[in-house]
Parts: structure tokens; C-alpha cells; sequence
């Protein structure tokens, strides 16, 4: 390579000049990183001038390296030993592989440089950059808009070198109260923003103001604020107290963006009706619902619309009543926030019921046994269990089902009559043994009877068996239709009293009561005056019996929305996020109390979950806790609102600058290593064309 | 049979065979000038179509060589003649040719565009050229090994031949040297880049000639060697045996005074050759094999391809 060394030297003056230009290259490069290029503005102005600077002596270097021959094999060298004429011009550099040299500093240094395509105005003021993020449940949907407005002003704050302040505006899952972030770099700022998460209750409008109140800057601050566009108490305060320590810009959702928040279904209906409700009423829109069981399969899905001007609207599950049995929850397909999310406990499923059996010659299953029945007519409509009395009254239950055949201790007895008292419907069949045994003064029985059978049926006195009269239409049954081969063979006899008449539901066609019933407390005892069996009668056969039988429980009251009314306080099972899925509760998370319950407040004590233990399961919603769902109302004039989609946003070029450098970097590698011969190239995988390790041995000599 | 896998570039045996089968096959089917080739060929007499007929078996009497000929002299026509005769009948006069190919380092290489390597086409013209001569029913051998063969396995014998035998002795070099005595008069047909020392080149045609041998020489070139075309920029060429290297700053100024000095080695070679009693063939390796062969026959110009191509 001594020639290389020779052209050095001779390149000695034109090294000179290349140093003189540099200085001027340098200045250009400068200017170009201070005031930026078109829609270009570069961050470090001094890293363009130095690259710039250095662009003239790398050419002039590259131009005096030559490049590595290509060694190849010849085998008439020997009439190559011969030539003289030999070109004495030193190689040099081909023109395209110098430019492709000097262009990997050139990238290098604009990578550098960090340069930004269509850069943010510069935000206002000089003082620090206040960024306030709603992070309430009605965030959840558009989550990553609002990261990326953090990540924006954490960026900008640290290009032009100004402090950033994080304020979110939900209360911390922990519990603990809201507080300013006042991270002291951008790097630490932006671990703070990946703790911010939306929270599935709603913002603190007014605890961020006091953290807002006690700010005071000596310089103008300039305070974003990406909201989630839910208004709330002390927000417009909020948006004041803003806009008196800087400039303030308010991001808002677009309307068709805004979260919807579903409100848990009437538990008293038959059906299952869910309302969205929505923040804005300004344009038409369209929600899908899906209902699932706890498993997360979706087993139905509606759809709801909501009209121009209305901020509230209804879907319907139009499902069977065995699977909507086994809805757990409601959600809106592709929107992911708690207000997005309904959870579903024993209140809004079918009414529970509970047969007595005293383990008795009262086995399950046997079709001599009554109650088998009363379970095949039920058995797909409601919950259906059996047990004890003790055993049935430690759960929630709107029915509890007597059969005949079952005999009561008197402590049952008493513990029945509570029950019945609070709330519940008794359901009893009559049989051999009431008749026998019935007491005048037996408080579970809606009327008194008469000792003794009463057979309908009476060849003697040549009377047929009894049919079904007409329901009253005031009568629970009203609606049941009846079919026609009823026939009721024997039966119990009410005493005759002034109120038997309005007691009784069902009658047969002789005037003799079948069903009567009397409220006792606050609960019903309903007594069916013939067997639940086909021992007296063949009702239990007919459809009008399951009919009959649905109509009893529908009546009822179904069970009371506390916890067994015991006071007891539910421990958290599973709780939301703020995404709407479900998550181990935290640390924070208290058990629920009947206060709350019936406050229905949400918050970090309470998120939005289910509550309870294996036997019971509490659903506590978040509709609960949003009294009123409206939009932030307009901002005083001169706040700036801007749209989290406007996309015309800065495009940071680093990457793409760094990552042509590489690839031409790459490339050179590759261009001179096919100089070298160590490229597969023509001729490559010829036997001795090109010299190898191997082949650039000499041969012995033979 | 050592048919195995030559040393230097892979090829097997077969695959050679089978590429001289396509060579052969391009040669004409040419009885009548083969005869007329076989006819024209000195020394041994007259060739002849067999003649119909019994008891008109040709003979014809020649001298004897002591060491050479394995057959007794025929007493009665040497005692009339006064030296040793020994009579050959026609069945047994056949023509001789021994082969040879350059199989030094020099010619195992190619050009990248090429298919072939030197030393390829040349075992691949050798085998062809001996596949034809064996149906011909000519005596066989390769130059600088032993045995003479005949008949339709005589090709693959030559070829087992080819094979680098570690335990033969003769090493082929650059230029046959001859183990053995062969008769006079016999055919040689040379396949060479002759790139070789001229004075190396002039001492084994003259050993050749010495023992009476005439031929061919077939010059087997790269279109590379010939043009110079494809080096570009900054080269240095290395030899592959040893010579040294050369490199050139710009190498595609060489081309014309490269193609004069290969062009003035080609001439060299072809009047050494014409001097010496051989026939000069130009072969490129770009070119169909079979025509350096048609020229051996005299159906072909012998230098068709000594021009270089005009180069673009």
C-alpha cells in the first residue's frame, strides 16, 4: 500500500482546502439545525454544524483511497509479464462509492441531530408544562390517545427545556389521595405516565383543583388538558383555575368517542332491558351489546340506537328464560372501560327456589314422591334447590315449596314463619297428613281448613271429579291457560270466612277453592288444595300446572338486593380496572357494606366488581356511582380545544435518519467486501478463478 | 476399474463419459471420410475396404523393428530380402493413436460465464475423440500411460487412465514425457492450453518427434485467455503454478496488448507445431466441443477460432 501513501501526500493541498471548506460547511449545518429546513426542525443544532463541518475532509480522504484489487486467477500470466504499457494513474475511488461514503455521516449527523417532520407550535409561556389527564373511568376507550398526548408534552417539555407536571384526575387505585406528578427529568416523567392507568370510577374534579390551587408559577406555564369529556363536579372551576396559571388547551373527545355507561337492568322485570347511557345527545349512534356468562362466553347480543337528541337508550335481550339464567354480565362490544361493563348477581336471575325435604321418604328423583312434580314443572324455568329448612334458608330464596309429605319440627316451623314474614312465598300442596293433621290455628296456612279429605268424586252421590273454573282476572293465574281434562279427585275444604273469596286464586267449577293464598307479613303463603302428586288429582300432569306454578313465583317477591340481610359486610372476589377487565382486587378495596350498596358509591374503598363469598355473589356496578353522565360544557373563550384527532402531529425522524445510515453503512460494508473478493460475485464458485485460503496455496512442485 | 472420483474438480469419470457421448454424437456420421482420413495416413500402408472373397487376404510385408514389434520376423521373406520383414495382414494393421491432455494446474480453471473448465473440454474431446476412434476400430492409448486398447470399452479404459493413479510413476505434467516405445508413425493428438514454456513446449515436440510420432495438437483456450474481456479496475492476477503475480491499475486498458501477445502465442505455437509435423487446432471452450474434433479430421478449419472475438 505504498501508493496509497504516495497519493496522500499528493492529496496534501487539496486536504487544505477541504479543511477551509468544512468551515463554512460548518456554518451552513448550523444554521440549517438552528432554523430548520421547511417543514424540517432539527434539535441539536451543534451536532449538525460538527457533521456538516466534517462532510468536506471525509471526501477528500475517501478520494484517496484506492480500492482493494480483485485478486483473480490467471493462467496465462505469463504473457501478462510481458506487457509493459502499464496505466500509472493511481486508482482512486469510483465518484458513486465516495458519495455513498460521505452520505453515511451525512444521515448520521441529521439522525443525530433529531430532526422533526412538521413540528408542534411551541406551546405558550415559559414556565413548566402542566399536563392534566383525566384518567376516570370514561378515559378507559381511548386510552392510548390520551398516552400519546402525555408522551407529546413530556417531549416537547424536554426539546424546549421546560419542567412537566402530571396531574391525573382519578383517585389512585391504592387509595391514596390524588397528587400532582412532578417528575425532575423527561425519562422519569415518562415511567410516571406508565403508572397513570385509567381508573374505573370516575375523576375528582374537585381534589385536582386543590392540587391545581396550590401551584403558583413565576413564569407563564402552558397546561394541557386531555380530558375524557365527562362533566362532573368542579370541572368548569377546574378548567378556571387552569387557565389562571397559563395557557390553557383542553383536548376533547370527538362525540361519537365518548364512553357510554351501561345502567344494570330493573330486577324485577321478566325480561332482560339494559340502558346506555351516553354524555352527548348531539348525533345518532349505534352500540352493540353482548351478554355473557361467567366464563366470558357471549350468549346473546342486541342492539341499541340511540337517536339524534337522546342521551339514554334501551336493548333488550330477547333470550330464553333457562339462558338468561345464565347471563353474569353485559358489555359493549369493542368499547373497554367500566362503564362499558355490567356484572349481574342473583337479583336478576331467576327467582330461586327452594323445596323442603326433610330426608324423609322424600327422596330425590322418585316419581312417587311429590315434589318431583313441582321440580319437572319448574325445574328449567328457575334455580331450583332442595334441602332442609335450615339448609334452603341460608341462601336467598323467593319460593320455598312445602309438599305434603314433609313433616315440620316446630322450630322449622318458626324459622318458615320468619321467612315468610320477611318476605318470602310459602308454597304448600295439601295431601293425607294436612288433612289430618291440619290445625285451626296453623299461621302457615293462608285459610282454615276443614279436617279431613273431601272426595270430589263420589259415585254414591253420583258427582263426577272436579274441573277448573274460569280464573278470576285478578287472580295471579289469569293468564294461565286451562286444559280441559283436568280432573281433581279429591281435595282439602276451606272454612267458610267473609275474605275466603278474595283469598282464593283458583277455584273448581263447583265453587270449592283450589288455590288460595294470604298474605302474611310482608311475604304470601299459597296453599293448592289438592296433592303436588297424581294421588288426588291429575293437575300435576297438565301443562296449566307448570303454568300455575310459574305464575307463583313470578308473583313472589324474589329475594331483597342485600346480602342476606344480615349486615354482614362482602369481601372483594373480583374487581375491574379501568379497562373493564376484571382484575385481583387491591390492597385498597374494602369489603362492601349495606351503606354502600345503597349509596352505590364507587371508588378505589369500592371498584366496580363482584362482592361476596362461594355461596353468595354481590354485584356492585358503577352506574351506581355517576349520578348524572353529561359532557364537559363549553370552556371559557379564550381556552384552546383542540380534537385527539388531529393527526397532522410532529413525526420525530431520529429513527428513520439513524436507520438510513445504517443501511448504507451496510451497504459500503457490502460494495467493500465485493471489492475484496470476499462477496460471492461472478465468478465466485469457480474452481481457482478467485484466490481462496486454500487455493492461494502454491502447488507443489511435481 | 478406477472409476472413481477425479482429485482436482469433482467430476466423475461418468459425468465426462456421458458429456463425450454428446460430443460424439455431434460428429457426423462420416464412414467415408473417416476412411479417407485413415486412408491418407502414411506409413502403414494402404487402408483398404475389406474385399469380398475368400483366399485374397491383403498382407503387406514391412521392416522389422527390434523392441517394438511383437511379432517374429517372417523368415522366408527376410532371408529373400536380406533383413528382418515381418508380415502384417490387413485385419492387424490398424492405426495408432495415442492422446494426450494437459492436466496441469494451469488448465483446471474457467472463466466465470463458461461451463467448462480447460482441463474439462479436454477430456472431453480426448473421450469423444476416442469413442470414435474405437468404433473405427483403432488402437488407443493415452500417450504417457501404458497399454493400447480396441473396442468399445476402449474409451472408458482411457478414461480409467485419466484418473490420477498414485501408484503410476509417470506423473503428466505440463508436456508428455514418454514412458515407453511406441512404432513409428503412430498419431498423437495433443489437448493443451500449450501455455507452458516455449522452450519446454519445443523440447517435448521434439521428443515426440523423435520417436516417430505425428499429430495433432489441439489448443484448448478460455474465451477470457483470448480476449481479455470481464477484468475491470484495479486486478491483480495471480498464476497457478507458481509463476507470481501481476496486478494492473486498470485492467481493461490491457485488453488489445494482451489479446497481441496471445495472439502472437498462438501463432507461436501453430508454426512450432507445422514445423515439427502437427497439425494446429484452435479450440475455445465457449465453443461446441465437437468442432476442434472435425478439424482433427480435416472436416473443420484448424484455426477457425485463433482470431479473438471482437469484443463489445
Amino acid at each position: 500500500m505504498s501508493d496509497d501513501g504516495d497519493s496522500l501526500t499528493k492529496k496534501f493541498n487539496s486536504k487544505v482546502l477541504a479543511g477551509l471548506l468544512a468551515i463554512p460547511a460548518a456554518a451552513a449545518g448550523f444554521a440549517l439545525g438552528k432554523f430548520g429546513v421547511g417543514p424540517l426542525e432539527f434539535t441539536n443544532p451543534l451536532v449538525m454544524a460538527a457533521g456538516m463541518g466534517a462532510l468536506p475532509p471525509i471526501w477528500e480522504m475517501l478520494k484517496s483511497v484506492p480500492p482493494k484489487p480483485w485478486e483473480v486467477f490467471f493462467p496465462a500470466i505469463r504473457l501478462l509479464f510481458n506487457l509493459h504499457s502499464e496505466d500509472q494513474s493511481p486508482a482512486r475511488m469510483p465518484l458513486w462509492q465516495r458519495a455513498l461514503g460521505v452520505s453515511i455521516p451525512f444521515f448520521l449527523t441529521l439522525g443525530l441531530a433529531q430532526p422533526h417532520l412538521h413540528p408542534d407550535k411551541a406551546l405558550a409561556g415559559k414556565g413548566p408544562i402542566l399536563t392534566v389527564v383525566n384518567n376516570g373511568w370514561g378515559s378507559g376507550p381511548n386510552w392510548t390517545e390520551r398516552v400519546d398526548g402525555m408522551k407529546r408534552a413530556i417531549d416537547r417539555a424536554e426539546r424546549e427545556h421546560r419542567p412537566i407536571l402530571l396531574l391525573p384526575t382519578a383517585q389512585p387505585a391504592d387509595g391514596s389521595p390524588l397528587k400532582l406528578l412532578e417528575p425532575v427529568s423527561a425519562a422519569e416523567a415518562r415511567r410516571m405516565m406508565q403508572d397513570i392507568k385509567p381508573e374505573p370510577w370516575p375523576s375528582d374534579y374537585k381534589a385536582a383543583l386543590d392540587q391545581v390551587k396550590s401551584l403558583s408559577f413565576k413564569e407563564p406555564a402552558s397546561v394541557v388538558w386531555l380530558s375524557d369529556d365527562q362533566n362532573g363536579p368542579g370541572a368548569l372551576e377546574l378548567a378556571q383555575q387552569l387557565k389562571s396559571i397559563g395557557r390553557l388547551t383542553v383536548f376533547r373527545d370527538d362525540e361519537s368517542e365518548d364512553a357510554h355507561l351501561l345502567v344494570p337492568p330493573d330486577a324485577t322485570a321478566d325480561t332482560l332491558t339494559v340502558s346506555v347511557k351516553r354524555p352527548s345527545a348531539a348525533k345518532p349512534d349505534v352500540v352493540i351489546l353482548a351478554a355473557s356468562d361467567e366464563f366470558g362466553k357471549v350468549l346473546a347480543q342486541t342492539q341499541v340506537d340511540f337517536k339524534e337528541g337522546e342521551k339514554e337508550a334501551k336493548g333488550t335481550f330477547k333470550v330464553p328464560a333457562e339462558v338468561q339464567n345464565q347471563i353474569t354480565g353485559v358489555s359493549i362490544l369493542g368499547e373497554n372501560s367500566a362503564g362499558a361493563k355490567i356484572m349481574l348477581d342473583e337479583r336478576w336471575r331467576r327467582r330461586p327456589v327452594g323445596v323442603v325435604n326433610d330426608g324423609a321418604g322424600n327422596s330425590y328423583s322418585s316419581l312417587l314422591n311429590q315434589s318431583t312434580y313441582v321440580e319437572k314443572a319448574l325445574g328449567s324455568y328457575v334455580d331450583m334447590r332442595q334441602g332442609s329448612v335450615d339448609d334452603l334458608l341460608k341462601r336467598k330464596m323467593a319460593v320455598m315449596i312445602m309438599t305434603d309429605d314433609v313433616g315440620l319440627s316446630e322450630s322449622s316451623h318458626k324459622k318458615i314463619s320468619d321467612w315468610v314474614n320477611d318476605g318470602g312465598t310459602l308454597l304448600r300442596f295439601a295431601g293425607p297428613n294436612l288433612a289430618a293433621q291440619a290445625k285451626p290455628d296453623d299461621d302457615l296456612l293462608p285459610v282454615q281448613l276443614r279436617p279431613g279429605a273431601h272426595e270430589i268424586s263420589n259415585q254414591m252421590a253420583g258427582t263426577g271429579p272436579g274441573k277448573l273454573d274460569k280464573f278470576d282476572p285478578s287472580s295471579p293465574f289469569a293468564n294461565v291457560k286451562i286444559s280441559p281434562d283436568i280432573t281433581i279427585d279429591k281435595d282439602v275444604l276451606a272454612q267458610l270466612a267473609p275474605d275466603l273469596d278474595q283469598k282464593t286464586w283458583a277455584r273448581l267449577k263447583d265453587g270449592t277453592p283450589l288455590v288460595t293464598a294470604a298474605q302474611h307479613g310482608k311475604g304470601w303463603v299459597v296453599l293448592v288444595h289438592t296433592t303436588a302428586g297424581t294421588d288426588w288429582s291429575n293437575l300435576a300432569l297438565s301443562d296449566t300446572f307448570i303454568d300455575m306454578m310459574r305464575a307463583v313465583v313470578s308473583h313472589s317477591q324474589g329475594v331483597s338486593p342485600t346480602g342476606e340481610g344480615t349486615g354482614a359486610a362482602l369481601p372483594p372476589l373480583k374487581v375491574m380496572d379501568g379497562r373493564g377487565q376484571f382484575v385481583t382486587p387491591d390492597m385498597a378495596a374494602q369489603p362492601l357494606t349495606e351503606d354502600v350498596i345503597a349509596s352505590g358509591k364507587v371508588g378505589p374503598a369500592n371498584p366496580p366488581g363482584f362482592y361476596g363469598n362461594e355461596s353468595v355473589r354481590q354485584a356492585h356496578n358503577l352506574a351506581g356511582g355517576v349520578p348524572v353522565l353529561e359532557a364537559l360544557p363549553n370552556m371559557p373563550n379564550d381556552v384552546a380545544s383542540a380534537s385527539y384527532n388531529d393527526k397532522k402531529g410532529e413525526n420525530d425522524l431520529t429513527g428513520p435518519m439513524l436507520a438510513g445510515a445504517l443501511t448504507l453503512l451496510l451497504i459500503d460494508l457490502a460494495v467493500i467486501l465485493g471489492q475484496r473478493g470476499l462477496l460471492p460475485r461472478q465468478g465466485g464458485n469457480e474452481p481457482n478463478f478467485r484466490p481462496t485460503a486454500a487455493a492461494s496455496a502454491p502447488p507443489p512442485k511435481p | 476399474m478406477a472409476f472413481s472420483k477425479t482429485k482436482d474438480d469433482g467430476n466423475t469419470i461418468y459425468q465426462l463419459l456421458a458429456e463425450a457421448d454428446e460430443t460424439y454424437s455431434m460428429l457426423p456420421n462420416m464412414r467415408m471420410e473417416i476412411e479417407k482420413v485413415t486412408l491418407s495416413l502414411p506409413e502403414f500402408g494402404p487402408r483398404k475396404l475389406r474385399r469380398a472373397g475368400i483366399g485374397t487376404e491383403f498382407f503387406e510385408a514391412r521392416a522389422h523393428r527390434p523392441g517394438v514389434d511383437s511379432k517374429a520376423p517372417n523368415a522366408r521373406l527376410s532371408a529373400r530380402r536380406g533383413y528382418p520383414v515381418v508380415v502384417e495382414n490387413e485385419a492387424e494393421i490398424r492405426q495408432h493413436f495415442y492422446l494426450w491432455r494437459d492436466s496441469s494446474k494451469s488448465t483446471n480453471w474457467k472463466s466465470p460465464k463458461q461451463s467448462y473448465t480447460k482441463k474439462q473440454a479436454e477430456e472431453i474431446m480426448l473421450l469423444a475423440l476416442a469413442k470414435h476412434l474405437a468404433k473405427a476400430d483403432e488402437l488407443i492409448g493415452v500417450l504417457d500411460r501404458s497399454g493400447q486398447y480396441r473396442g468399445g470399452k476402449a474409451p472408458e479404459y482411457l478414461a480409467s487412465q485419466l484418473v490420477p493413479q498414485d501408484d503410476v510413476t509417470v506423473v503428466t505434467g505440463d508436456m508428455p514425457s514418454l514412458g515407453r516405445q511406441l512404432p513409428r508413425n503412430s498419431t498423437a493428438v495433443l489437448f493443451s492450453d500449450f501455455l507452458m514454456k516455449e522452450e519446454e513446449l519445443i523440447a517435448s515436440l521434439d521428443q515426440l518427434n523423435g520417436v516417430g510420432l505425428k499429430g495433432y495438437l489441439v489448443m484448448v483456450l478460455d474465451p477470457m485467455e483470448i480476449e481479455f474481456n470481464g477484468f475491470k479496475g484495479h486486478v491483480k492476477f495471480n498464476g497457478l503454478e507458481g509463476e507470481g503475480s501481476k496486478a494492473f491499475k486498470r485492467a481493461e486498458a490491457m485488453a488489445k496488448e494482451y489479446q497481441a501477445e496471445i495472439q502472437r502465442k498462438i501463432e507461436f505455437v501453430k508454426n512450432l507445431a507445422e514445423g515439427k509435423g502437427f497439425k494446429f487446432i484452435l479450440q475455445r471452450t465457449d465453443e461446441p466441443l465437437h468442432k476442434g474434433l472435425l478439424a482433427v479430421y480435416g472436416l473443420a478449419e484448424e484455426t477457425t477460432a485463433s482470431a479473438p472475438k471482437p469484443s463489445l
